[in-house]
């Protein structure tokens, strides 16, 4: 063990890998070894081992958030996204913070896997993590083009043909995420000039929109559906507009299709739960915002919404439960968010 | 004793009954979701029959939420106004019933006449000016604890970048639409519409009851008035105070979306009352338990022992009171330990939280 390390320590990597593995047949609960043997492998682009390797060491530490990550990372780089996904993930709860390197590997990586599972809100929220610490380098920019075109490509897939078009949707979505918004209207006018019948385009200016003048952003979103009639995301943003509204018979047929197209989307559950509650059709609601809550279990406004159906419905024990949940993940969050903004001391 | 023992079920019965048709005959109403094709009665038609809760609520904070600039108080009690930040200087004056917002570096001024007040002054007043179609947030409002400007809540504390920087910020169409839809009634309607021809200062009565019409016919026709006005108080507890009057004192929901935090969401008695250990989906611990909407603000801390005690047991068990905990340290004046008043300092006022608590010496702001 003492051997592996110095051999590492000396940059004699072959040695080490050869040593550390000597040692883990002797010793294979040595929670290091697999680490620094890992972390050998990942240097020398030796996936598939640096992989094996961390998945001993997650067996050993679950709870261990950077062993987490670092399988994540391997993972993806042997195509296993799905299980990519779910480490990087794991290893963002349980926090790799302290490493700020290695945490803004992990964001973009993870950005990148929602994007390519087509989670382009998840994808649009994660890539925002990096303008907190300042970082607007081009794979930020490309990995926002692609969340804001929902195109769910990973950079190496991006045809040439489309790069332009997702450098300038990069620039409206990571200004839109920063608040620049005349920066990101000036990119968003760009788009909408030189791409006006391409599918996406309308959607995302609508969304840029929502929160100035909600009027043109349902305009745009309307113009997106007859570009893209099944756009189940632009009938979601509609039917909650519609909500806000009051015109909920206009906004239920489009919560209604948009959970069709997409049963998976938890956002359509909750506004066809919410639209469905405002007609009084409480039973239903129910049913759809408990499906939102299994698909979003972390969603404050998820429970807060089947929190206020229980009420309706005379559950006082359910909706008490639902708002607990509601508390705590807003809690979490808020604990989370003052950890993320303490200033770092180095 | 039969008798009335039944002839008690019976009203609580038919009380029941007639709750429950208000909420299934007349439309649920939110006050700032107002349907393209509403037709408010007025204030007048309230007034005819209901004289004595319009009497009271006329002098209420929400009647007063914006004010007509010619009959501004403020306005007319600080006739001249000044403040200077860098090379700008602001004035907002006086002349006769009009009043006028300039600001100038020297060289050049822009100057626009006051139209639209918003806030009553119990704490200050912020203006939305306008010009060609777009309106603007005032860079400096009114403060009526120094009587003077300072900067808006919200906006950058620092010098503008140029003159027309330093008039205000340019607001969206959502923006407008917010604040005429929470300190106007009747003013916007299908979320966006902003029909500012039909404006009426301040939260009126069919801001929170909804159009009054229908009950007018029905009281005309001989009808039961109740079952054609929308009644706010028959909400359960947790919908009136998150979804009702959050629509624009701002709730929970709204902040988990917001994720702010900061001191200023004291001022956001929804959201800070929902943290409490005691907050439920009961009527008690509504807005409407302590806060009676038709009259001004109760600001003597023993009128509200009595809906903590509607609860809360005495020291001395004999009193009466309800059977929840007592407290071990006072049975009077609760709010002024577990409602702290939380200063901000750049409102130049001290909000009660409405987080009830046992508040701890030294704590800090609890988000």
């Amino acid at each position: 063990m003492k051997q592996a390390d110095e051999a590492r320590l000396a940059e004699r990597f072959e040695d080490a890998i050869r040593l550390y593995g000597e040692a883990l047949k002797i010793k294979p609960k040595w929670p290091d070894g697999w680490w620094y043997v890992g972390a050998i492998f990942y240097q020398k682009d030796l996936y598939p081992d640096a992989r094996n390797a961390f998945q001993n060491l997650v067996a050993l530490e679950p709870e261990r958030g950077p062993a987490w990550a670092m399988l994540g990372l391997c993972l993806f780089q042997t195509g296993e996204y799905e299980r990519a996904g779910v480490a990087l993930q794991r290893g963002r709860s349980l926090g790799v913070n302290d490493n700020s390197e290695l945490a803004g590997v992990v964001r973009y990586h993870a950005a990148l896997l929602y994007i390519r599972f087509e989670y382009f809100e998840n994808a649009f929220d994660i890539l925002s993590e990096f303008l907190r610490v300042g970082n607007d380098s081009p794979k930020v920019v490309e990995a926002f083009g692609l969340t804001t075109l929902r195109m769910p490509y990973l950079p190496n897939e991006i045809p040439a043909a489309q790069r332009e078009k997702i450098l300038i949707a990069g620039q409206a979505g990571l200004n839109m995420a920063a608040r620049r918004q005349d920066q990101a209207r000036t990119a968003f006018d760009t788009l909408l000039a030189q791409y006006p019948n391409d599918p996406n385009i309308h959607y995302g200016f609508g969304v840029f929109m929502l929160s100035q003048d909600a009027d043109v952003a349902l305009k745009e979103f309307k113009r997106e559906l007859e570009i893209s009639p099944n756009h189940f995301a632009a009938m979601t943003q509609m039917a909650f507009e519609y909500m806000k509204r009051d015109q909920y018979d206009d906004a239920l047929p489009l919560a209604e299709k948009a959970v069709r197209l997409a049963p998976k989307l938890y956002a359509a559950r909750n506004v066809l739960g919410r639209v469905l509650l405002e007609l009084g059709q409480v039973d239903r609601s129910i049913k759809e915002l408990e499906e939102g809550v299994k698909l979003a279990p972390s969603s404050p406004e998820m429970h807060f919404a089947l929190a206020r159906a229980y009420t309706r419905a005379g559950r006082k024990e359910d909706a008490a439960r639902e708002r607990e949940t509601f508390k705590k993940l807003q809690d979490e969050y808020n604990q989370k968010r003052q950890i993320e903004e303490k200033p770092n001391p180095q | 004793m039969y008798k009335r023992k039944y002839l008690l079920i019976a009203i609580v019965i038919a009380l029941g009954i007639v709750a429950n048709a208000q909420m299934t005959a007349v439309r649920r109403w939110n006050p700032r979701r107002i349907p393209v094709d509403t037709v408010f009665a007025g204030d007048q038609a309230c007034d005819e029959c209901h004289k004595k809760q319009f009497a009271s609520a006329s002098h209420s904070g929400m009647f007063q939420a914006m004010e007509p600039v010619g009959g501004s108080k403020i306005l007319s009690d600080n006739p001249k106004l000044k403040m200077t930040v860098g090379p700008y200087t602001y004035e907002i004056t006086r002349n006769g019933k009009q009043s006028s917002y300039s600001v100038t570096d020297g060289k050049d001024t822009i100057s626009f006449a006051l139209v639209y007040a918003f806030g009553q002054g119990k704490m200050g007043q912020t203006y939305m000016l306008e010009r060609d179609g777009k309106f603007y947030e005032s860079l400096v409002s009114f403060y009526n604890e120094p009587k003077a400007l300072d900067f808006t809540i919200g906006a950058p504390r620092g010098v503008p970048k140029s003159l027309n920087d330093a008039v205000g910020r340019l607001l969206s169409a959502n923006e407008v639409a917010s604040c005429f839809s929470c300190h106007a009634t009747a003013t916007v309607f299908g979320g966006s519409q902003l029909r500012l021809e039909k404006l009426t200062h301040g939260v009126r009565c069919e801001a929170c009851h909804g159009p009054g019409g229908q009950h007018i016919t029905a009281v005309k026709a001989g009808e039961t008035p109740a079952k054609s006005i929308f009644n706010p108080g028959l909400m359960s507890g947790d919908e009136l105070t998150q979804q009702f009057c959050a629509s624009c004192h701002r709730g929970a929901e709204e902040f988990s979306l917001l994720k702010s935090m900061e001191i200023n969401n004291v001022r956001f008695q929804p959201y800070r009352i929902f943290h409490s250990k005691c907050y439920s989906d009961d009527r008690n611990i509504s807005c409407t338990a302590c806060h009676n909407p038709h009259e001004p603000l109760r600001e003597d801390a023993a009128y509200y022992d009595k809906r903590c005690l509607e609860c809360h047991s005495l020291r001395d068990k004999s009193a009466k009171a309800g059977d929840g905990k007592s407290c071990p340290v006072a049975d009077k004046d609760c709010t002024s330990c577990h409602m702290p008043k939380v200063e901000v300092k750049a409102a130049h006022f001290k909000f009660t939280d409405h987080y009830i608590r046992v508040v701890k010496p030294g704590e800090a702001f609890p988000n």
